[in-house]
This record gives C-alpha cells, sequence and structure tokens, in this order.
C-alpha cells in the first residue's frame, strides 16, 4: 500500500465516520426533537469527530512508541483509559446508556487504530 | 501473528459491533419509547447483526476470490450493491435518512472488512514471508555445504595430481574447469537467476570432472537438444541431482551407467537424469534425500506452479525428471 493509498484509506474512513455521526444525530433528533444538542448540530458533530481523531491518533502514533518498552505500553493505555473516562463523564448524570455510547465507540477507534497502525507498519516494513 | 488471534479479533469486533447496535437501539428507544421496533428489539438486533455478518464476509471471503480477475471485482461490487439496495428498500417508504441509515453504516461495515481482509493477508504473508526466509536460509546453508564438499574436492584434485604424471594437457584442463566451476559457485551462482548457458557450462565442466573419477567417457551419457539462449534460470539446481546420481550409482565401472538428457523448447526445459542402483544396498546415510530436498524446496520457492519434479524407480533404474518453465532474457 502506497503513502497517498494509505492517507485515502485514512480520508474516507473519516468522511465515513463523519457521515455516520452526522446520520445518528439527525436520527436521534428526529426520534427527539427537544433534545439538548439540537440547537448545536454542528458543535456536536463536530466535538464528536475531534474526539474520534484524538483517540485514533493517540493510539496509532503512539503505538510504535508504546512498543518500546512495558512502561511505555501501560502509560499509553493509561492516557487512553484517562482519555475515555474524560469524555464519558459529562454523560455519568444521564446514566448507564449515554456512557456506554460515549465509551463503545472510542473503543471500536482504539482498535480499528491498532488495525490501521499493523497495516501502516507492515507497509513501511516492506518498503525497508 | 497467530490464526487464533485473527479469529479473536472478529469475535472482538462482533461483540463491540453488536454493544454497540443494542446501544444505538436503547438510546433510540429511550428518546421514541413508541418506536415501532421497541416491542422486537431481540429480533431487530438480531436482524442488524446478521445483515452486518452478511455484508462484512461477503467482502472479506469475496475479495479473495475476486482478485483473481476484474470482473469478479465487478460482479462482488454488483454483489454488494444489490445487497445495499435489498436491504435498504423497505426504509425508502420512511424517508432519506432512514435510507441512509442502512446504507452508511453497511458501507462503513464493507469498508471495514476491507481493512480487515487486508490485515488478514498482511498475516499470512508475515507468516508465508518469515517461512519463506526460514526455508530459503535452510537451503542456501545446504548448498553451502554442498559447494564446499571436500569429498568431491578430494576426488578431483587427486585424479588431477594423477593426470599431472600422465597427461599433463588433460590435468591443465581439469585444473581450469575446477577453477572455473568454483568461480561459478562462488561468484556467478549468488544472482537469483543466471544465464542458461552458463549454468550448462558449469553442469558440463562438472560432468568433466567427474569423468576423471569414472572408468570412461561413456560411464556418463550426457545430451543437450535445445537452444539454451535468451533463457535464464535459477543456478545450480541440477548439481545436486548429478552429484546425487553419481553417489548412488551402483558401480563406478560400465557403460550407460548415468544418464543426463537435456531438452530445450521454447522457454521450456526438460531435465532428466537416471543412474543405475542396487536395489538390494540400503541406503547408508540420508545425504541422497537431503540432495533431492534441497532440489524440490528451491523450485517450490522460485518456480512456484512453474515446475513438476518426478522420481521414479524402474528396475534398477533411479531416475529423476524435471521440468521447468524459464524466464527469457
Amino acid at each position: 500500500m502506497k503513502r497517498s493509498v494509505e492517507i485515502t484509506v485514512h480520508v474516507i474512513f473519516w468522511v465515513l465516520f463523519a457521515a455516520f455521526a452526522v446520520l445518528l444525530s439527525k436520527m436521534y433528533l428526529e426520534a427527539k426533537p427537544d433534545a439538548p444538542f439540537a440547537s448545536h448540530f454542528t458543535y456536536v458533530i463536530t466535538l464528536e469527530v475531534v474526539m474520534g481523531l484524538i483517540f485514533f491518533y493517540t493510539t496509532f502514533f503512539c503505538l510504535p512508541w508504546a512498543k518500546k518498552s512495558s512502561t511505555n505500553t501501560i502509560i499509553l493505555i493509561v492516557i487512553l483509559l484517562v482519555l475515555t473516562l474524560f469524555f464519558a463523564f459529562p454523560a455519568m448524570k444521564f446514566g448507564m446508556l449515554q456512557v456506554m455510547s460515549s465509551v463503545i465507540p472510542h473503543l471500536f477507534l482504539i482498535f480499528l487504530a491498532y488495525i490501521f497502525r499493523h497495516l501502516s507498519d507492515l507497509y513501511r516494513y516492506k518498503q525497508a | 501473528m497467530k490464526k487464533s488471534i485473527e479469529i479473536s479479533v472478529h469475535i472482538f469486533f462482533w461483540i463491540v459491533f453488536t454493544a454497540f447496535a443494542f446501544m444505538l437501539s436503547k438510546i433510540y428507544l429511550q428518546a421514541k419509547p413508541d418506536a415501532q421496533f421497541g416491542n422486537h428489539l431481540f429480533y431487530v438486533m438480531s436482524l442488524e447483526v446478521v445483515m452486518g455478518l452478511i455484508f462484512f464476509y461477503t467482502t472479506f471471503f469475496g475479495i479473495r476470490w475476486a482478485r483473481k480477475s476484474i470482473s469478479r471485482y465487478l460482479i462482488l461490487a454488483a454483489g454488494l450493491l444489490f445487497l445495499l439496495l435489498f436491504f435498504a428498500y423497505p426504509a425508502m417508504s420512511f424517508g432519506i435518512w432512514e435510507v441512509l441509515s442502512s446504507i452508511i453504516p453497511h458501507v462503513i461495515v464493507i469498508f471495514l472488512a476491507v481493512i480487515f481482509r487486508r490485515f488478514s493477508d498482511s498475516i499470512r504473508l508475515e507468516q508465508e514471508k518469515q517461512a519463506l526466509l526460514l526455508q530459503n536460509t535452510q537451503s542456501e546453508l545446504a548448498l553451502l555445504k554442498m559447494q564446499v564438499s571436500p569429498h568431491f574436492l578430494f576426488n578431483t584434485l587427486n585424479n588431477i595430481d594423477y593426470l599431472v604424471t600422465f597427461d599433463t594437457e588433460k590435468a591443465s584442463g581439469s585444473i581450469a574447469k575446477l577453477g572455473a566451476i568454483l568461480r561459478y559457485m562462488i561468484y556467478d551462482a549468488e544472482v537469483e537467476k543466471i544465464a542458461l548457458e552458463k549454468e550448462l557450462k558449469h553442469i558440463e565442466d562438472y560432468i568433466d570432472l567427474l569423468r576423471l573419477r569414472t572408468s570412461g567417457d561413456n560411464y556418463l551419457q550426457y545430451r543437450l537438444n535445445g537452444r539454451p539462449e535468451q533463457l535464464r534460470i535459477a543456478p545450480m539446481l541440477f548439481l545436486p541431482l548429478i552429484e546425487n546420481a553419481y553417489k548412488h550409482s551402483s558401480v563406478k565401472e560400465g557403460e550407460n551407467i548415468i544418464s543426463i538428457d537435456i531438452r530445450i523448447e521454447k522457454s521450456s526445459l526438460q531435465f532428466a537424469i537416471s543412474n543405475e542402483y542396487d536395489t538390494y544396498r540400503k541406503p547408508t546415510t540420508k545425504a541422497g534425500g537431503l540432495g533431492l530436498n534441497i532440489v524440490k524446496r528451491r523450485l517450490d520457492l522460485i518456480y512456484p506452479e512453474k515446475h513438476t519434479f518426478t522420481i521414479t524407480k524402474d528396475n534398477n533404474r533411479f531416475k529423476v525428471e524435471l521440468t521447468l518453465e524459464l524466464d527469457e532474457n
């Protein structure tokens, strides 16, 4: 996979991610038009994408560093855990499901970032 | 990465996927408790997962099948498009967002399946690469051992030493041939592919030196038909076979004890070598088997699906036949 192809795959992924976030939010607003975020729709979507980017690229770029030693691995895990809890914290007053709706997608992003990292490493390894 | 880990990754993915679908449905139901699917949550969840599985594994396994031709890719794309429309069709009566709510997640699933396919292929590629590297190293090591076979060198030098007294001209020629063989083994055989002419010249030099150790020129019959020009071959493929035939010949005197036949037609090469062997004699070492295994391994590595390699034992003759599709210059 060439560098340009890798970047294209990332771009497609984020376009799909943003589309999915818009779609889910729109559907929720259809179900509950008086939802608190209704008047800040763009801001909420942007926040979702930014949070996604933070989780994804923290994992993606820090994994090679984390692989160097077990201390680094632990540091990365702690950082990701803190980030997950930090972003899930505002949802705590709404209920368990809302907390999970923050945790699970971010967990999924970390998982995907790991797979993307693996593919990227393989590409670099092949080049070397 | 092991296969079990790959399966675990898939299982983990489907657990997260199911949890995500469940969570979204629950949140939607909280926002709209009178939603139509409220009474059939379990069924809706199962349907979501089944549809996800269909999209994911149609793509995941389909890509492998589609790789063979562009028309297959088109069939796969058409199949996925049909599935997308088929599953989105019931939502059309509700509105565009509902249609998109069917299409976008499935497009994401297809995208993820492509990524997973690539991930899976990369794992397999890495494993195969490591196995090939290991095999190649083993083959190279074994070949290296054969290249500096002291047995061959001692016998040849002894014969040359004998010739120095009785036939100096032949002795000088033999030394030159031995030099050419060593040069070929050390320098020329380093490359991946070499001109067939060079390889054949090397074999002929080797045979000439072998003949010093046999009763006469007819002990070993060598025939070459066809034109080797413009063709390339992996170096040192035939040498272990010739060495093997000589080592396992039942007698060291006589005529046509070893027969080597090489035919070249266009880019196809047929190599056949046979030798007389003692059917009652039990093999004392595994050296012969090792030599043949090295050749087999190298053929599998260098000429996958471009060669045949057969060993037959007919009465008291041991025969090895090899056909190769060679590269042209």
